[in-house]
């Protein structure tokens, strides 16, 4: 399936909003749960691949996760992320986990169960970032196993769900025609 | 010369342009069966409408589009080169589809079913063989500086790079925007957008230029900019294809006029004068005209229409709407009601004083003084950037002035408590996507969800606004028409004292138009005040009892239209009626080749756009600076770095791999020498090979200090310690210093990836990047400039953020706390930029960007060169080198 110029464009320019909402979810949830535990970290973390989920069931490509994932995460860093360049491999890890997700449905499926398996799949490569970049390796098992399924639980919610109910609002209101999901909808 | 203009009434002259004004024989001379013989002719002479080749045939041609949306059929249509071609008809009938047939846009760009016949000249299929200019100034570029916007398009035709610069500098002279390659167009005017639009165009020397009403967005002033360099590629022989609602001006220079109905079908097409003369009945019935706008006055040259005509004849003088005004409902109170404007009868509705409004230091305007009277019906007009919606907006209380008061009732309008003054005032922005808060016309009425059971009174609503079969419709997805009567009946839901409206009938059609008019004519008999902004002093002289001139930063006028109308020399200096002034035999002249550009061509930059936006304008009259300036450029364009420093000479793309594995061998620190160590490294680099000053190395690293503050806190509390180690237990944290050092760590490493950051910000232009990345890393062109196409917005969402939030607060729907107000806004604010998005992509595709110049990239010539040089590799294998060192050391 070919990406139409304005599904490129669409994807920018919704990856470019959500580096700005990264990057102030950097700043805010540092200071609600870090300070409190470090597992409990793990809830807010869906919201950073939020792009891939949102793309990739607006345009439904191949790669379209990824891209977003990528391209978010790019401008997360170049707004002034406190991650710096971090935020880039982020980018890159959960990009590659929330593609892997409508991967295993050869890019075919978008239903909800879809859309929580692609966002609990990112926060496996955000846990991962985490373990090695972020310090991770310096908890216990215990703190790292709670943050890992908090982290699945937030991705599936956070960056599978809510993404799912934003374009399907935008749909609704007629904004999403032109696109593969506005498209899919009307055929059905 | 064959053509001269008329102006009817002396006195509206603009003071700077000669004029020649033509005695009652010599008009009518122009009668319509000569203006064959008249048309304009080419350069050498000829006539334009010889046989020349046809370029585009349509028999039978129905277009419908995938969603259902009605579109056109039965289309027969005819162009041949040198031809110039006005499309007119109602909005929504299909004039814009049929153009994007024609342009090659539908059915691939944009998704439709075509059928019948369809004959292109084999010449335009290459790309950019037809350009293709679009309403929206703000949704057809795609990249961030003049030079690169125009070579955006010759990338795509595959120019070879040399002849760029070349064709740049000429297309830039053609429009009057000389010297303005370096400039960000992002703080141009509308005008100059619009223009440069066009020159992106011109450049590309298309067979066929289609311009969609391209000056839709556009004040007086700038429309007659755009219709100047129609009129003049008319003249030089340029086959073009218009879409405007504003024609009169366009009427003498357009060979043939094609008019559609509201069904999307060809009602008539043929020379213009005649088709105009014999149909003008029919424009008015099917709303493309206004019933109270009179025949174009080179129509019927009636002698009565002469210059020195009695002015009250609204008939032949109102052709070119600077009449005096005539006996319209409003205007019969209008000189009583003037008279006392000062005098005050009654307790006033508005009283300004001294009203002074500047942002970020710029003046907007001053000395702002008058009472609206209540039961008046008041019109600010003025150009674009003077100051109207801002004033406005003062008038709501949405606007704080810089100084001065604003009393509404005699009470200053701050003091009102926010729910009385929604109560009172009522206000309507300039785009009805602005107040739209829910999802179904018939909520968005009711101001509340109403299901399927749809109150009586919003039914009644419904139906006099002519929405009655919309009720379960989404708003945004209405046509522009029904959304302007959709945010006009909203706001009249309930009884208001006072009611603002910004621009009520911008870019609607005639029967909108007058729909809107007709409420508010209604609601100005019944007592209530009424203030609204508008370009339109047809509409001031016929509803108007009191006008308001904002311009040159300060009130010119205020007072009765018939006093506006005595008063030439504001309307002049407010380029009040410019775009409906016929064209003038020097506005069609080519311009001088540099810096010579007539007044009528010279960039008008205009507030709104910040301060900034002064300085493209100053360099057009720097004259010899800005032309050597504009001269040197290209040879130095590839490389040339702007700022002293070795990571600005480097290839983005490599640069960036470079600083991503940088920070990945960061990772590898686990004690706080090496740690310290990953953050001096690049510490280093900002000094030495960027050559920030400390300070600004302290001010950008500053931010995130806290951050990092909290990154030790968690760590020191909460790391695990092997069994033995000390630790201050608090609560369910246990402190300890293992933990603090293994933070500081953290912290370090996190600080030394926020340095490469910072040094890969600084050195690298954006475009450059994306270019970089179509070069080097071979990425498709569709990817790297559609993605910086969506970058291009970004600036774009603070204005609309703050236009929603003033939206909501007037239906007193605002969010409750100003931290959800981000969850409130991000639909409306993702709408906008989706639909947005979605025009911007069509724009490039218009420009060529289809097929191997956006998939492939060997498929496109480029402008800029970014170039991969051994420094590169060797900055890449020094930078990770010195930092594997670096870990092994300590």
């Amino acid at each position: 399936m070919q990406w139409k110029l304005r599904d490129i464009v669409v994807a920018a320019i919704l990856s470019v909003v959500c580096g700005v909402v990264y990057m102030g979810w950097d700043f805010f949830t540092e200071v609600i749960t870090k300070g409190w535990s470090p597992a409990a970290a793990g809830i807010v973390n869906g919201v950073w691949w939020i792009a891939a989920g949102l793309v990739a069931y607006i345009v439904r490509r191949p790669g379209a996760a990824f891209f977003a994932g990528v391209v978010s995460a790019f401008f997360e860093f170049a707004f002034g992320s406190p991650y710096g360049t971090g935020a880039i491999i982020s980018g890159l890890v959960q990009g590659i986990g929330a593609e892997a997700g409508f991967a295993l449905g050869a890019w075919k499926r978008y239903g909800a169960g879809m859309m929580m398996l692609s966002g609990a799949l990112g926060g496996v490569g955000n846990t991962l970032q985490w373990y090695f970049q972020y310090g991770g390796n310096q908890y216990g098992t215990g703190t790292i196993l709670g943050y890992l399924v908090l982290t699945l639980i937030s991705g599936a919610v956070l960056a599978g769900l809510l993404p799912k109910w934003i374009a399907d609002a935008l749909n609704r209101a007629g904004a999403l025609r032109n696109f593969e999901i506005g498209r899919q909808a009307g055929s059905r | 010369m064959s053509r001269t203009d008329v102006l009817t009434r002396p006195q509206a002259r603009d003071a700077e342009r000669p004029l020649v004004a033509r005695t009652p024989e010599e008009r009518s001379d122009e009668a319509p069966e000569k203006l064959r013989d008249e048309a304009p002719v080419l350069a050498d002479g000829t006539p334009r409408r010889a046989e020349r080749p046809c370029l585009l045939r349509l028999r039978g041609v129905d277009i419908a589009y995938e969603d259902g949306r009605p579109a056109v059929s039965g289309i027969d249509f005819e162009l041949h080169q040198g031809e110039s071609v006005l499309f007119l008809g109602p909005s929504g009938c299909g004039k814009s589809t049929v153009a994007m047939l024609c342009a090659g846009l539908i059915p691939e760009a944009v998704e439709a079913k075509v059928t019948g016949e369809v004959v292109r000249h084999p010449s335009l299929d290459a790309p950019g063989a037809v350009g293709y200019v679009f309403q929206d100034p703000d949704a057809q570029f795609c990249m961030l500086r003049v030079d690169d916007e125009m070579a955006f398009g010759l990338e795509n035709q595959g120019l070879a790079r040399a002849e760029m610069a070349e064709r740049i500098r000429g297309s830039l002279a053609q429009v009057g925007l000389a010297g303005q390659e370096r400039a960000n167009h992002a703080v141009f005017s509308g005008g100059m957008k619009q223009k440069l639009a066009i020159a992106c165009a011109l450049a590309m020397h298309p067979r066929l230029l289609i311009l969609d009403e391209p000056t839709a967005n556009l004040d007086p002033l700038a429309t007659r900019q755009v219709f100047t360099e129609i009129a003049r590629l008319a003249r030089a022989g340029q086959t073009l294809l218009v879409i405007e609602h504003k024609f009169d001006a366009l009427l003498p220079w357009m060979d043939r006029v094609v008019l559609f109905d509201a069904a999307g079908r060809v009602h008539r097409a043929g020379p213009t004068a005649e088709v105009i003369r014999e149909e003008w009945d029919w424009l008015v019935a099917e709303g493309v005209v206004a019933p109270w706008k009179a025949r174009p006055v080179w129509l019927d040259g009636s002698p009565e229409g002469g210059p020195d005509a009695p002015s009250g004849d609204a008939a032949d003088t109102g052709a070119w709407r600077v009449a005096e005004p005539a006996a319209a409902p409003g205007a019969a109170r209008s000189a009583k009601s003037a008279a006392s404007a000062g005098s005050n009868v009654a307790e006033p509705a508005f009283s300004i004083r001294n009203g002074r409004l500047a942002y970020d230091g710029r003046l907007v305007w001053q000395d702002v003084s008058f009472d609206v009277p209540r039961g008046a019906f008041v019109a600010i007009v003025g150009p674009n950037g003077a100051g109207k919606s801002s004033l406005l907006q003062g008038m709501a209380g949405l606007q704080r002035l810089s100084g001065g008061e604003v009393r509404l009732f005699e009470r200053e309008i701050r003091a009102w408590r926010p729910a009385d003054r929604v109560r009172a005032v009522s206000y309507c922005f300039q785009n009805p996507e602005y107040q739209f808060i829910y999802e179904r016309v018939a909520d968005e009425l009711a101001n509340r969800p109403v299901g399927n059971e749809v109150p009586p009174e919003t039914m009644r609503l419904l139906e006099a606004f002519g929405l009655a079969g919309c009720a379960k419709q989404s708003p945004f997805g209405l046509s522009q028409g029904q959304k302007r009567r959709l945010s006009v009946a909203s706001m009249l839901r309930e009884p208001h004292d006072v009611y603002l409206l910004d621009e009520p009938t911008f870019g609607q059609d005639a029967r909108t138009q007058q729909a809107i008019l007709d409420r508010l004519a209604a609601l100005h008999q019944e007592g209530r005040t009424v203030v609204i902004t508008t370009h339109d002093l047809d509409l001031v002289r016929r509803y108007a009892t009191h006008v308001a001139v904002v311009a040159d930063g300060g009130l010119l006028y205020w007072g009765s239209p018939a006093g506006l109308w005595q008063r030439p020399d504001v309307m002049a200096k407010a380029h009040l009626v410019d775009d409906v002034r016929p064209l003038e035999e020097g506005d069609a002249a080519a311009p001088e080749p540099q810096g010579g550009a007539g007044p009528a061509m010279a960039p008008e930059p205009q507030g709104g756009a910040g301060p900034a936006a002064a300085r493209p304008a100053r360099d057009v009259g720097a004259g010899p600076a800005a032309v050597s300036g504009a001269e040197s450029w290209p040879a130095s364009l590839a490389a040339e770095p702007l700022r002293k420093g070795l990571v600005y000479r480097l290839n983005p793309p490599w640069h960036l791999v470079t600083c991503v594995i940088a920070i990945a061998i960061g990772i590898f620190a686990h004690t706080l020498p090496e740690a310290v160590a990953m953050f001096l490294w690049p510490l280093v680099l900002l000094f030495g090979a960027a050559r920030l000053s400390p300070r600004r190395v302290v001010v950008r690293l500053s931010p995130f200090l806290i951050f990092y503050v909290l990154y030790v806190w968690t760590l020191t509390a909460y790391a695990r310690v092997e069994p033995g180690t000390r630790t201050l237990d608090f609560l369910w944290m246990h402190l300890s210093y293992p933990g603090f050092i293994a933070g500081l760590v953290l912290a370090f490493r996190m600080l030394g990836a926020v340095c490469f950051g910072v040094l890969f910000v600084t050195a690298t232009d954006v475009t450059d990047l994306v270019v970089g990345l179509c070069q080097t890393f071979r990425v498709p062109p569709k990817f790297a400039y559609g993605t910086l196409a969506g970058i291009r917005f970004m600036p774009l969402f603070q204005s609309e953020w703050t236009k929603l939030r003033q939206a909501r607060q007037l239906r007193g729907k605002d969010a409750r706390w100003r931290a959800l107000r981000p969850v409130t806004y991000a639909l409306p604010l993702l709408a906008q930029a989706i639909r947005m998005s979605e025009r911007v992509a069509i724009a490039m595709e218009a420009r060529g960007f289809r097929g191997a110049p956006a998939d492939r990239p060997d498929g496109r010539a480029y402008y800029r060169v970014v170039p991969v040089r051994r420094l590169d590799f060797a900055y890449l294998a020094v930078v990770c080198g010195i930092s594997i060192t670096l870990l092994w050391c300590f």
